[in-house]
């Protein structure tokens, strides 16, 4: 059973970016989250910064190539989805600066466009967090004051490798002190810094990798300032078995029977020791466990179930 | 007799054990007797520790096998440090001393070698054409950047060489050329999008970075006809997920568009075990109480989806890439990060036809 108070307390935020190493579950996480807070009747927007499309599929069945898009797609009650295109929001962005489409189209055909993305430096990162910035001021229609969004949930690029999105902003404002970008950069920062409206939450394997690169990179958000950190997902989480002695003889016959139960045995310890790990170094975080899932997750239903089945870590 | 360097480059997603595999391929060949250098990108440090190096740095370090060694190969490894590759391919490449100093002191610049994409790629690339070039060793193990999309790896010297070359900024840095109006308009667009200030750093940057071009395309196409020789290889290194069947398919089709070479599929992981016959579990009784052989026996059936699935998967894996060697790796008990866990891998790792 999920503790309702605990959720709650990053369920109130605005924006929540979820991240950790490459294939450790970023988007079982988003995904996750987006329920719980659909079942509290939030309107929440599940946003791919880093992948296209690859949600949908599981709430809808539609092929990732159909829903790849700039477009936000509702994908059930209270959750839509969205795959950011930093050529969209390039186009968007210029837009708004120069008000005339025919400039546009006239100076920005589309291999120009790539070629500027790809040469101006972390121009790429800053247009999707502009775009999710706008994402997190929308309102429901031009008079309401109401958001149109309670809830936004960002599936992050990976850690680990090169610079972090999340550092961008914070770059760009040491390396141009004026003009729109640097504007940009700065507003920017100002949200992602909002301890009331922003939180980073963590997804890691219980394993030597994914943890040493997990506390580094919690580090280097801390010591940066980059955003306020909220709890640690440790995803896939094998749960422990009952121990059984092993017999003098194994015939072949029930190889697989024993090495399987080995496999559990071995794998419960590993994680278990990896859990206090995290716990004796991350002393000011709260924990959930996502158990490990013997289903493939294919479809929202197997979401549901999982969501069920975490548990806060004492 | 000329001696030849073999590559081989380990590419795949994020989180399938690249840097692992990759370990443990220069392991299994230096065991076999080749003097093998492994160029990691990741800073693993656990690993490193237990290859028995405090850290992986920039130079190649030559790694204790110890006990293990009983033949002449011998194992090196490296970590890729982007920006010191950069640094040293403008030392290259620049054309004097002064368009050294301006880029080196460019506000872009010191940011770029981590914020540019495609950078690492690149690089990563340069490095491996470096350690080449020394003719040192006869096998090079590259762990390659991992990519959301693993075909945009191989592309990144291109595309970098495209961007300085073909970039609308290209426009900007000649704007007292045949430009005029259309000029001084863009100009002013630019403005408004980004800002004056950064416009000129950027203009500045890339207008040193010119001088550079000839070098920089010249060893694009160097590293191009490296990658595509015969004595270079491609491993394709996965696990399971619903992706992997197009993920596969999409690198199949660049290795076969740009020519190089794929030689083994890794599925990593996989949860291998027959799935047992019901007449077997009785016969778990013999062994075990009856409480046991039931712990045993529904811990077992809790796995059964995913041996199920993983065996589909690689049905379908094989039917689909036809010919393609494919290595299986069970999933291991514990964490890989002992040089004694390397060598168990290494076990799963045969291929001693191509490389004896």
């Amino acid at each position: 059973m999920v503790t309702d108070s605990i959720f709650d307390d990053i369920l109130k935020k605005r924006l929540i970016f979820v991240s950790g190493k490459g294939g450790v579950g970023k988007t079982t996480v988003a995904i996750v989250l987006a329920l719980q807070a659909s079942r509290q009747k939030k309107n929440t927007l599940i946003v791919e910064m880093n992948s296209a499309g690859q949600v949908a599929p599981f709430f809808r069945g539609v092929p990732e190539t159909q829903t790849s898009l700039h477009n936000e797609i509702p994908l059930a009650p209270y959750i839509t989805g969205v795959t950011l295109n930093p050529h969209i929001c390039f186009e968007e962005y210029v837009l708004r600066r120069i008000k005339f489409k025919a400039i546009y189209k006239t100076f920005f055909d589309n291999q120009l466009v790539t070629n500027f993305i790809g040469a101006v430096p972390g121009l790429n990162e800053i247009l999707m967090l502009g775009k999710i910035f706008d994402l997190e001021r929308q309102k429901k229609d031009k008079l309401s004051s109401e958001n149109k969004y309670d809830l936004i949930v960002v599936d992050a690029p990976a850690t680990g490798h090169g610079l972090s999105a999340l550092e961008v902003p914070q770059v760009i404002l040491s390396a141009v002190k004026i003009g729109p970008l640097s504007w940009h950069a700065r507003d920017t920062t100002v949200l992602l810094q909002d301890k009331n409206k922003t939180c980073f939450c963590l997804v890691t394997l219980a394993e030597e990798m994914p943890v040493s690169e997990s506390l580094d990179y919690l580090r280097t958000l801390r010591e940066k300032n980059l955003i306020p950190t909220g709890p640690v997902f440790i995803n896939a989480v094998m749960p422990n078995v009952e121990k059984v002695k092993r017999p003098q003889k194994l015939p072949e016959t029930i190889r697989a029977v024993w090495d399987f139960y080995s496999l559990a045995r071995e794998r419960a310890a590993l994680n278990e020791h990896y859990c206090d790990e995290l716990k004796k170094n991350l002393t000011e975080c709260s924990f959930f466990i996502v158990p490990f899932s013997f289903k493939t997750l294919t479809e929202h239903a197997d979401y549901e179930k999982l969501l069920e089945q975490i548990q806060v870590s004492p | 007799m000329i001696k030849t360097t073999k590559t081989i480059l380990v590419c795949g997603s994020g989180g399938v054990g690249k840097t692992t595999l990759a370990a443990s391929l220069g392991l299994k060949l230096a065991l076999a007797g080749q003097k093998t250098v492994v160029l990691t990108i990741d800073p693993a440090k656990r690993l490193a520790a237990s290859l028995g190096l405090e850290e992986l740095n920039d130079a190649p370090r030559k790694i204790g096998l110890g006990p293990l060694k009983k033949t002449r190969g011998e194992m090196w490894a490296a970590m890729l440090d982007t920006k010191r590759t950069f640094d040293r391919l403008v030392e290259k490449y620049a054309p004097n001393k002064a368009a050294k100093e301006r880029i080196f002191h460019n506000k872009l610049y010191q940011h770029m070698s981590r914020m540019l994409a495609g950078t690492q790629e690149y690089m990563a690339m340069e490095r491996l054409y470096e350690i080449h070039s020394e003719n040192r060793y006869d096998v090079i193990v590259v762990d390659t950047p991992p990519m959301q999309n693993a075909i945009d790896f191989l592309s990144a010297p291109q595309k970098m060489t495209n961007m300085i070359k073909n970039s609308m900024l290209h426009l900007l840095l000649k704007p007292t050329l045949s430009l005029g109006k259309t000029g001084f308009k863009l100009m002013k667009v630019f403005d408004r999008i980004t800002g004056f200030a950064f416009m000129q750093d950027l203009s500045e940057m890339l207008m040193s970075f010119e001088s550079l071009l000839e070098g920089f395309n010249l060893r694009a196409q160097e590293v191009n006809s490296l990658l595509r020789d015969e004595n270079s290889q491609f491993f394709f290194v996965c696990t399971w997920h619903n992706r992997t069947l197009n993920e596969v398919r999409d690198f199949q089709e660049m290795i076969s568009t740009q020519k190089f070479h794929l030689a083994k599929i890794i599925v990593n992981r996989v949860y291998c075990g027959e799935t047992l016959a019901a007449k077997n579990s009785h016969e778990l009784t013999k062994y075990f109480s009856a409480r046991e052989a039931n712990i045993l026996l529904k811990n077992y059936q809790r796995f059964l989806p995913l041996i199920k699935r993983d065996k589909n998967h690689l049905t379908d894996l094989r039917q689909q890439t036809k010919g393609v060697e494919i290595l299986t790796i069970p999933l291991f008990y514990t964490d890989v990060h002992h040089i004694k866990k390397l060598m168990d891998l290494t076990r799963y790792l045969d291929f001693s036809t191509d490389f004896s």
